[in-house]
């Protein structure tokens, strides 16, 4: 439900646009943990805008329209990730200030796993880990069935354990 | 690596990617918005609305736009010069005709010849080496070797294989970039693996066979897994027709399906399998993840039989047509399409053998630790072998398993356990 918004009739412009202007700054941190990318993330949020414009005669009722911008802002990520992923195009990892040399390596390790991850999976993870969503709160944000998105973790987290520990075991035949 | 910990560190690491709130991304949107709303009464408004978008997608749009002509333009040139006759629809195929006999000659082939790309340049600094088992050539066990550079993903990949019997490795080939990083299914004499170009096969000669993704309903085919046929081969499976790779990567036979229904399965039966409907399937990894109803198509017939209601797996059964994962056990599918239950150990992922007749027992499937795991018959349960590895991916070869472990090579076979040090 978004606050001070209400659907009067199917498309009104006015309120849409409002809508939209609202959320956008939680569109971009969602778009930002799918995308592991905050400058990649405004453009997504941008283009999700102008679907959601386009497509502004299909919202039916203020009480879905946040989950039904949510669930644009997810599918924009999405197709981003598989363009990257054919492209083998990968986000900027921004250095942290803070992190020592041994947390930025590691960092950088779990980025490397994800990134190998189908878009799908990453697509998950980052609602998962990234806005802290739980399952069913997924599957509502997503349109997938509760054990789909059950499934795409299990498989994520188990094929993040085994490249890790495959760059651990390759570490250590280096040294 | 336990889950907590690596929860832990994934919460950590998201964290990083939260942006502060952006006047500009607001800003953005409403610019957006402002340009599609002074277009909605132009004619030509909805058309070309993502003309407004942002930079990339305007520039894209317009690359599109150029690259759909260049392509109708060229299309009939490139099709006849790289492809031969376009690919015809395989409804004349036979459909009685058996896949290794008649595929070469009588199928679509959607092979195309590509040169390796090379990886990206990679800041200087040491490159590490990881081993992913791949799968039998022959005699031989290949091994896919994973550089990576600092700051690089993939510096390359190659194919490195061994005979276990002589113990001397060598360097087949290099892998085209990006690497070919998703799933991996060999028939033992051939490999099959998920490139993002397509469908790699590797052949029994090392030779590399690069099958063009069906298009369809989706990007994802092939991602559902690439079964092995009885016989050899593999099924691409979440396909709306039944599209059937050679072993020997020489082409894809695409027979049509019932329409409406996408492959799911093979069984031991290789004129039959099991089919969903497409809406059971309709979302990426729906197969995967999501129950679905069995159907048991005939090939030869087009007989169709719904067999189960909610199934989330199918198995290859040594016994029956296949196993299915049903509500509260699984069932053993016969020949006349009856299921009846069926015991089964719990099986994870990819530990048990093509037939179903053996299996790896893993204590701890979530352990990166060394562990004693076990190879299994599965009509009795007995431990055929015992041995201390830290458990990955299994790749069989008939009852054969073989996995990395740290620096090893393993190779289980009946009581026998064979080790071969990597490179």
């Amino acid at each position: 439900m978004v606050d001070g918004i209400t659907m009067t009739r199917r498309g009104n412009d006015d309120e849409v646009a409002g809508l939209l202007l609202a959320r956008a700054a939680e569109a971009h941190r969602l778009a930002a943990w799918v995308l592991r990318d905050p400058v990649g993330a405004e453009d997504a949020v941008q283009e999700a805008a102008l679907i959601a414009w386009n497509r502004r005669a299909s919202l039916r009722n203020a009480e879905s329209a946040e989950g039904w911008f949510n669930r644009i802002v997810v599918n924009v990520c999405r197709d981003e990730l598989r363009r990257r992923a054919r492209k083998r195009d990968l986000p900027a990892f921004e250095p942290i200030a803070d992190s020592g040399s041994d947390r930025l390596a590691q960092r950088d390790e779990l980025g490397r796993a994800i990134a190998r991850l189908m878009p799908d999976q990453q697509v998950v993870l980052g609602l998962r880990f990234g806005r802290d969503l739980t399952v069913p709160q997924i599957a509502a944000e997503t349109g997938l069935p509760e054990g789909t998105v059950k499934s795409r973790l299990h498989h994520s987290l188990e094929q993040l354990r085994a490249a890790l520990a495959a760059e651990h075991r390759a570490e250590e035949q280096t040294r | 690596m336990k889950d907590l910990e690596l929860e832990s560190r994934l919460q950590d690491y998201y964290a990083t990617f939260t942006p502060a709130d952006s006047g500009r991304v607001v800003a953005g949107v409403d610019r957006v918005v402002a340009k599609a709303r002074a277009r909605s009464g132009s004619r030509f408004g909805p058309r070309f609305g993502a003309l407004a978008g942002p930079r990339w997608l305007r520039n894209a749009t317009a690359i599109g736009l150029v690259a759909v002509v260049a392509v109708a333009v060229a299309a009939p040139f490139w099709l006849h010069s790289t492809t031969g006759p376009a690919p015809t629809s395989s409804a004349s195929a036979s459909p009685t005709s058996s896949l290794s006999s008649s595929m070469p000659s009588s199928t679509p082939s959607a092979l195309v010849k590509r040169t390796p790309a090379s990886g990206p340049t990679c800041p200087p600094g040491p490159v590490t080496t990881s081993y992913d088992a791949a799968g039998w050539l022959g005699t031989r066990f290949v091994v896919v070797a994973d550089h990576q550079g600092p700051g690089c993903i993939d510096l390359h990949q190659e194919l490195i294989s061994v005979d276990p019997a002589v113990g001397q490795w060598r360097t087949d080939s290099k892998l085209p970039y990006p690497g070919a990083t998703f799933v991996d299914s060999t028939d033992g004499s051939s490999i099959a693996m998920n490139n993002f170009d397509g469908i790699l096969i590797i052949d029994a000669a090392g030779k590399q066979h690069l099958i063009v993704r069906p298009t369809g309903t989706g990007e994802d085919f092939g991602f559902y897994g690439l079964p092995v046929l009885p016989g050899g081969g593999y099924l691409v499976t979440g396909g709306d027709k039944l599209y059937r790779i050679a072993s020997d990567g020489s082409g894809m036979k695409a027979d049509p399906l019932p329409s409406g229904y996408v492959a799911v399965a093979p069984t031991s039966d290789p004129n039959r399998f099991i089919l969903t409907p497409a809406e059971d399937a309709n979302v990426a990894y729906g197969l995967v993840g999501t129950d679905f109803r069995a159907y048991l198509w005939d090939l030869r017939t087009g007989n169709l039989k719904l067999v189960a209601s909610s199934v989330s797996t199918v198995d290859r059964s040594p016994d029956s047509l296949a196993y299915l994962s049903v509500s509260g056990g699984w069932a053993s599918l016969a020949a006349d399409g009856s299921t009846k239950p069926v015991t089964r150990p719990a099986f994870y992922g990819g530990w048990n053998s093509p037939d179903g007749s053996r299996y790896i027992y893993v204590p701890d499937p979530s352990s990166t630790a060394v562990q004693t795991v076990e190879l299994r018959e599965t009509s009795t349960n007995r431990a055929l072998a015992s041995i201390q590895v830290v458990i990955g991916a299994v790749v069989w070869k008939g009852n054969v398993a073989t996995l990395i472990s740290g620096s090893e090579l393993v190779i289980l076979d009946g009581s026998t356990v064979t080790r071969v040090p990597l490179p």
